[in-house]
């Protein structure tokens, strides 16, 4: 029993503190002008430039591991999946998938994480689709994506909780930092077919970022007698954003504390204080090295190397996920599943469409998964009693066969006999 | 290099070699303090040096990232200038399949053991909730069919999973006919809910004798094979000291077969107790771990009784579709006293393509 790691923590509202502008500009300050003492100083100038550097790079690294998700804690009588509802369970269908290092910011990019978005189950394309932009290449406009995310997050949606967009109080908007929500943008025809934009229009960027002119592929698109008859055109849809943990920032942050001397001794007094920030300066180049080496040996998760028992997940698959709901302060801002520590199929046939029934769905859904014991670290993370029960039946010597309980089963001193039918 | 490797392993048995060559370091740079202030230069130099390709490296790569995101949409914002979505792979340790299981004579002979048509996990019931036996229907009535569903799969569960009964005339290989089908979920392996019943209401046609089965369909099944489940039982009382049945064999396949029958006297042993179980992978005798821990279900361990006779066409020859009732007759010893079953499976090769099993009784 296993689940998806989870390398990053979430603080709690009150307790988020953004990036400090002052410090960062300040290690600007010292790497631009200790690399311009370097010319003068024949080269010595450097190694500020690489201290600060390091030291910029294990604010950044700790702010991306430690500080940017915010913990939200979901109240729904109809899926409790345990953590006080820091842990959430959520159903629909895959709109798209991101790949390691997609959709990131240069800085951003040091995170090897990958996701999917989720359309959250039920829900009716049609309805999204006709708040459309038409074939315009011109950014949706914001009022479209308000009035898709009125449809999807309202009270009368079983999951529309799960896209909360607005900033958890008391964080304020500050900067880039807005809570606008988290959008897909999805192509649909009036004969009620849709695709995720980036399955028919994606870009293949290159090694020099420049890849296929996009406006030509959408017209393409557009103009294709078999796709023109159907007058397709582009619209927002709000979609659950699944990340999935790398350990690449974890790696990284791993090999600078251990480089720069970030142990208790350090701060037993001034004199330890001094001692290790001098130390700090000497090594840091050794440092910046060594993250390098992590960087590069991070393990992504990805298993194209043939991992047996893993799964491919692509647009259009249903799923069930289970993860740590949190918003994340590190963009624009919104909520999503980070980290995604356990994904199923499941046919989309089998999901209710009506919004009681999916309710009852998913309310099955959250007891059965809340009550699997996925046990990673005894005595840190306690089971629930539920999953205590579970996790001492599966350990019981009649759970141990492999064929049938009939056939390699036995029998237990103590039985609790499965239902008999026979 | 392997010399080397193991001269530096020598080196870290021995702390005093170890202080000595960090001396005769000292030692070097004493000689060389002239020196000093050059291998300093140098050290920056490479640093500089180093800087300068890194730095460059890095700036290429934010530039490549952002001239493709200056005409894309921001992160969360829409897709535009997003890179194709072409899936991701998923380790296992995320990823999880469930295993919605029943006792499935197919799935279990593919694996060497014999098997028994009378289905553990599938039973007919009538409205007074009392227990029928498959063999005992009466025609135009209504019953209950109950299917135990199990799950393999110790971490992932399975909701709604589709179940659908068939019923089937009594023989190997039989066309199926639909009953129905319902839902029902289906906990981790060591749930107290598990295992799972899927109940089916039916009313048996005007006549005949009927097998049943009962089929698991889930998209994503972590092994699809164990998901038919059949039971195909007749009973007869023995009569000085013979029975007879007859039941039809069927070819369902596109090509003529030559299906060969097969009998043995297998009937599922009691479980043992959990204690007196050897676990392959325990300590102790390797003699456990050398033992068949399926040897009380192999088809070697279960022949027809010693002194009992089975006489059945020994292979069949059947084109497409073709159906032909075949005779059993089954011989007890003298004297027998109690119930014995014989299971007749029909194989193509090593394939099975159905059985039944009869008992006999005194």
């Amino acid at each position: 029993m296993s689940e998806g790691p989870q390398y990053t923590s979430c603080v709690e509202p009150a307790d988020f503190k953004p990036l400090n502008t002052a410090l960062l500009v300040t290690l600007g300050a010292l790497i631009v002008a200790g690399g311009i003492a370097a010319i003068f100083t024949f080269g010595l100038g450097a190694l500020i430039s690489v201290a600060a550097l390091v030291q910029l790079l294990r604010y950044v690294l700790d702010f991306m591991l430690n500080g940017k998700l915010v913990c939200l804690h979901r109240n729904n009588p109809d899926c409790d999946c345990g953590d006080g509802g820091n842990t959430v369970c959520a159903i629909g269908e895959v709109a798209d998938t991101e790949g390691i290092g997609e959709d990131k910011n240069p800085i951003a990019d040091v995170d090897n994480d990958y996701a999917m978005n989720v359309i959250l189950a039920p829900f009716n394309m049609s309805a999204f689709a006709a708040n459309n932009a038409g074939i315009s290449m011109a950014d949706i406009p914001q009022a479209i994506k308000d009035k898709n995310y009125q449809i999807a997050a309202a009270a009368t949606q079983p999951q529309g909780d799960l896209l909360h967009k607005e900033l958890p109080s008391p964080i304020a908007q500050d900067g880039s930092l807005k809570g606008l929500g988290y959008f897909r943008t999805m192509i649909g025809t009036n004969s009620g077919e849709y695709h995720a934009w980036t399955e028919l229009i994606g870009r293949d960027f290159g090694w020099f970022g420049i890849g296929p002119d996009q406006q030509k592929k959408w017209a393409d698109y557009v103009l294709d007698p078999k796709n023109a008859v159907h007058n397709p055109g582009k619209f927002p849809v709000p979609v659950l954003h699944c990340e999935f943990e790398g350990t690449r920032i974890r790696d990284m942050l791993n090999v600078l504390d251990a480089f720069l001397f970030g142990g208790k001794w350090c701060k037993k007094n001034w004199f330890t204080r001094a001692l290790c920030a001098v130390l700090q300066v000497v090594f840091a180049p050794f440092a910046l090295a060594a993250v390098a080496v992590a960087w590069a040996a991070a393990k992504d998760g990805d298993d194209s190397d043939a991992l047996v028992g893993g799964g491919h997940v692509n647009a259009k698959d249903w799923v069930v996920v289970r993860g740590r709901w949190a918003y994340d302060c590190g963009h624009e801002g919104w909520s999503e599943v980070h980290a995604t520590r356990i994904v199923q199929k499941i046919d989309r046939f089998d999901v209710p469409t009506e919004a009681t029934a999916f309710r009852d769905y998913q309310k099955r859904w959250c007891e059965r998964l809340s009550e699997v014991p996925h046990i990673e670290d005894p005595g840190v993370h306690t089971l629930s009693p539920e999953q205590q029960a579970v996790a001492d039946n599966q350990r019981a010597p009649e759970n141990q066969w492999v064929f049938h309980p009939e056939v390699d089963g036995c029998e237990p001193d103590d039985p609790r006999k499965p239902p008999i039918i026979k | 290099m392997d010399q080397a490797v193991k001269l530096l392993c020598g080196f870290k048995n021995r702390p005093g070699s170890l202080v000595t060559l960090a001396l005769a370091l000292l030692l070097l740079l004493f000689l060389l303090r002239e020196w000093l202030w050059g291998l300093f230069l140098l050290y920056l130099a490479a640093l500089v040096l180093l800087g300068l390709i890194g730095g460059m490296r890095l700036a290429q790569a934010i530039l490549r990232k952002l001239c493709w995101k200056i005409d894309a949409d921001p992160k969360g914002a829409g897709s535009a200038g997003h890179p194709a979505s072409r899936g991701i792979d998923i380790p296992p340790h995320t990823y999880k399949r469930p295993d919605p299981m029943i006792y499935s004579q197919y799935y279990l002979m593919s694996k060497g053991l014999a098997v028994t048509w009378d289905n553990p996990d599938i039973q007919l019931f009538d409205k007074s909730g009392a227990a029928v036996p498959s063999h005992g229907l009466s025609p135009l009535t209504p019953y209950e069919i109950r299917a135990r569903i199990w799950n393999g799969s110790t971490d992932a569960p399975a909701i709604n999973v589709l179940v659908r009964f068939y019923y089937l005339s009594f023989g190997a290989g039989t066309v199926r006919q639909y009953i129905g089908e319902t839902y029902v979920d289906v906990p981790v392996k060591g749930s107290p809910l598990g295992p799972a019943v899927a109940r089916m209401e039916w009313t048996t046609p005007a006549a005949g004798h009927f097998c049943i089965q009962a089929e698991l369909l889930w998209i994503d099944d972590a092994n699809p094979l164990n998901n038919l489940g059949q039971e195909n039982v007749d009973v007869k009382k023995l009569n000085s000291p013979n029975a007879t049945f007859t039941f039809a064999v069927r070819n369902t396949s596109a090509r003529a077969r030559v299906l060969t029958l097969r009998a043995d006297g297998y009937a599922m042993p009691a479980k043992q107790r959990c204690a007196e179980v050897p676990r392959p992978g325990g300590r102790g005798d390797p003699a456990i771990a050398a033992r068949d821990p399926y040897a009380r279900h192999r088809p070697a361990s279960h022949p027809v009784p010693a002194g009992w006779t089975v006489e059945f066409p020994g292979e069949l020859a059947l084109r497409p579709g073709e159906q032909r009732d075949i005779a059993v007759k089954i011989t007890a010893v003298d004297g027998f006293t109690g119930t014995q079953p014989i299971n007749v499976n029909a194989l193509d090769g090593n394939d099975l393509v159905g059985g039944v099993t009869l008992y006999v009784h005194d």
